[in-house]
């Protein structure tokens, strides 16, 4: 596992347009689909700038600094979550056989934490990445109104 | 005040039900406040109708119910939508419009325990497919819920026909 502090040199616009007035979110039930054996009725707001079939949403070329910095990969999916006290996620995987990068949009008491105990603290454009078949839950926070990160998942090339 | 239950046909209240709470390609927008800038409430809506125009690719699926409202000119349109919260938390009191002879009307998309209060104490419950409408200039604030996991509703500004 990686940690990347002030991982964009240019964070600004990005946190603008997620955390502004502006931007779309899209209801989900759930933060992880019924059937899941940590499913937990948490709705949160989600956004895809890149979808599972490759398909790119309006809001793609935002990402393009982020997937440039991650190095020479293949992006599978990218997403935004917007949560709000909550609680915990549930341990999950997001996809197996590639790796996983999670982007901070707002410095929160939220954090993701690992199977084996250890714990990313939510700060503002840090970003961790770590092999994609480890568990990971995220954490809503307590000390804010919403807790907002993007998630990377991405095939090395 | 007016109380209106079962507002619209339960075939049109069913596509609107659909549209909102159903649907996962309904886009909502955060507000970091509700009434003023720096409060400590947030909630996510969506503009429907506003300054003259329609800013929704949604907005037909409204018209069902301004049909049954007897509009002759309409201020606004906007969906809100509460997440639940562990405590039902009241907003503050206000009035959508401070222009005579506007009326407001919320209309309730989903059942839930949170509600509409107005200043002289009345309260009325969030129930789906309910319409309240008062004068515009009436304070009144709404409230998240508890029981479910977000409260929608509709809030419409609008000159009646007959004034």
């Amino acid at each position: 596992m990686k940690v990347i502090d002030n991982f964009l040199p240019q964070f600004k616009p990005l946190k603008t347009l997620l955390m502004g007035n502006n931007f779309p979110w899209y209801y989900n039930e759930s933060i992880l689909p019924p059937g899941h054996a940590e499913y937990k009725p948490l709705p949160q707001f989600t956004h895809w700038f890149l979808y599972e079939n490759g398909e790119s949403g309006p809001y793609f070329h935002y990402m393009i600094d982020a997937i440039d910095l991650l190095g020479d990969m293949l992006p599978l999916r990218i997403k935004a979550n917007l949560t709000m006290t909550n609680g915990d996620g549930g341990y999950h995987i997001d996809c197996e056989g590639a790796t996983t990068a999670i982007l901070y949009m707002n410095t929160c008491n939220g954090y993701t934490k690992f199977k084996d105990g250890s714990i990313v603290e939510s700060v503002e454009n840090r970003m961790v990445i770590f092999d994609s078949n480890l568990e990971h839950s995220g954490v809503t926070n307590t000390d804010g109104k919403r807790r907002v990160v993007v998630n990377f998942n991405y095939a090395n090339n | 005040m007016q109380i209106i239950d079962r507002f619209l046909d339960p075939y049109e209240y069913g596509l609107l039900r659909k549209v909102f709470l159903e649907d996962h390609d309904f886009p909502w927008y955060w507000r970091d406040s509700i009434l003023l800038e720096g409060d400590d409430d947030y909630q996510l809506l969506h503009w429907l109708y506003k300054d003259g125009a329609p800013r929704s690719d949604h907005f037909d699926n409204i018209v069902p119910i301004l049909d049954k409202l007897k509009i002759g000119a309409l201020c606004k349109v906007k969906a809100n939508l509460n997440h639940r919260t562990e405590e039902i938390k009241e907003h503050g009191f206000h009035r959508d419009q401070d222009w005579k002879g506007v009326k407001t009307c919320v209309y309730y998309v989903n059942d839930n325990n949170g509600y509409t209060l107005f200043e002289d104490g009345q309260k009325v419950d969030s129930k789906g497919n309910r319409a309240v409408i008062f004068d515009g200039m009436t304070s009144h604030a709404g409230s998240t819920c508890t029981d479910e996991k977000r409260r929608i509703v509709l809030n419409i500004n609008y000159y009646p026909i007959e004034r």
